[in-house]
């Protein structure tokens, strides 16, 4: 059934494009960032039972439909994940660590460039230290002193483009990303 | 790699004692509801409420324990993981309808494809969760 998903995405586009275009109520100034963090969580709570699923049931005949499922889930979420850093108006470009906010363009180190970018990926989530050093840049012999201190470098590089506060650090859980405190949205 | 753990405690101890402590927990919430028909003081109403957190967060547990121990051979493990997959979608489904009309076209369009995809992977899940059910009565 789910082997058809993308034909029947492209139709309901098409359908709703020309419905939803003229309906009634409609908020143009309406900030989606918020609401695009909170379906990243949650389709990442869903591709992770998903996979915890597939991962244990190798052989059985439903793991087929769920590795389809979750294909299409995965490129949900790279989509959403994509369009939060749009929303966020931060662009990084990974070729030369150069992040563009607001028409300003500041030079970061490959790895402030890289936590940035993840962090921006994973948006509404705290990580430790230990995870970021892992997730962010295949790094685990990192300490956690080491990864504090690259972020309080970072944070003080975003001060110079507005973006200070959108690095947050949660007490016993780690550091995070509030993309919606640096456009002013919320 | 395995689970230190599970060389220490058979997987079906895990499940079992989950199990325990939601089927206690279950009982201490029906007998504290029947006390609030009697005496609905603040203290109770209050204890009643702690307790159906605690009913519900043993019951997520008891879940995750299935789904991590469980044998895939086992229907328990089935009804499970589809349940756990059904309950997820309907979230994004609803967290999406109820953001949707607010949000500018160009989100719409998108959003409500999704939603629409979700939908029909809810209910592929919903029927297999039927049809494990089936199976375990059977």
């Amino acid at each position: 059934m789910t082997a058809g998903v993308p034909s029947i995405q492209r139709g309901i586009i098409t359908e709703l494009e020309r419905e939803l275009s003229e309906l009634p109520g409609e908020d143009l100034n309406t900030s989606a960032l918020p609401e695009v963090a909170g379906w990243i969580s949650i389709y990442e709570e869903l591709a992770l039972v998903l996979r915890s699923v597939i991962s244990r049931a190798d052989g059985n005949p439903d793991a087929v439909e769920l590795k389809r499922n979750l294909l299409w889930i995965d490129q949900r979420l790279a989509a959403w994940r994509d369009r939060h850093a749009e929303l966020a108006g931060v662009v990084i470009d990974p070729k030369n660590h150069t992040l563009t906010y607001a028409g300003i363009s500041l030079r970061l180190t490959r790895r402030e460039a890289d936590l940035l970018d993840f962090l921006l990926r994973h948006p509404r989530r705290p990580f430790t230290s230990k995870q970021l050093a892992t997730l962010a840049w295949q790094n685990s012999r990192l300490s956690d002193a080491q990864v504090r201190t690259y972020i309080m470098r970072l944070r003080t590089r975003l001060q110079e483009v507005g973006l200070g506060h959108v690095i947050t650090v949660e007490r016993n859980r780690g550091y995070g990303i509030n993309a919606a405190s640096g456009n002013g949205s919320e | 790699m395995s689970d230190p753990r599970s060389r220490l405690i058979p997987r079906e101890s895990i499940i079992t004692s989950r199990l325990l402590v939601l089927q206690s927990k279950r009982l201490m919430l029906d007998a504290i509801e029947r006390r609030l028909d009697s005496w609905n003081t603040p203290d109770v109403k209050r204890r009643f409420e702690e307790l159906r957190g605690e009913t519900e967060a043993a019951q997520d547990r008891y879940r995750r324990a299935i789904l991590e121990w469980g044998s895939t051979e086992d229907i328990d493990y089935w009804v499970m993981a589809y349940s756990r997959l059904i309950d997820k979608g309907n979230v994004i489904v609803k967290r999406m309808r109820e953001a949707n009309l607010a949000l500018p076209p160009a989100e719409r369009y998108q959003v409500s494809a999704d939603i629409e995809v979700m939908e029909h992977l809810v209910e592929d899940w919903t029927g297999s969760l039927r049809k494990s059910m089936a199976a375990a009565v059977a």
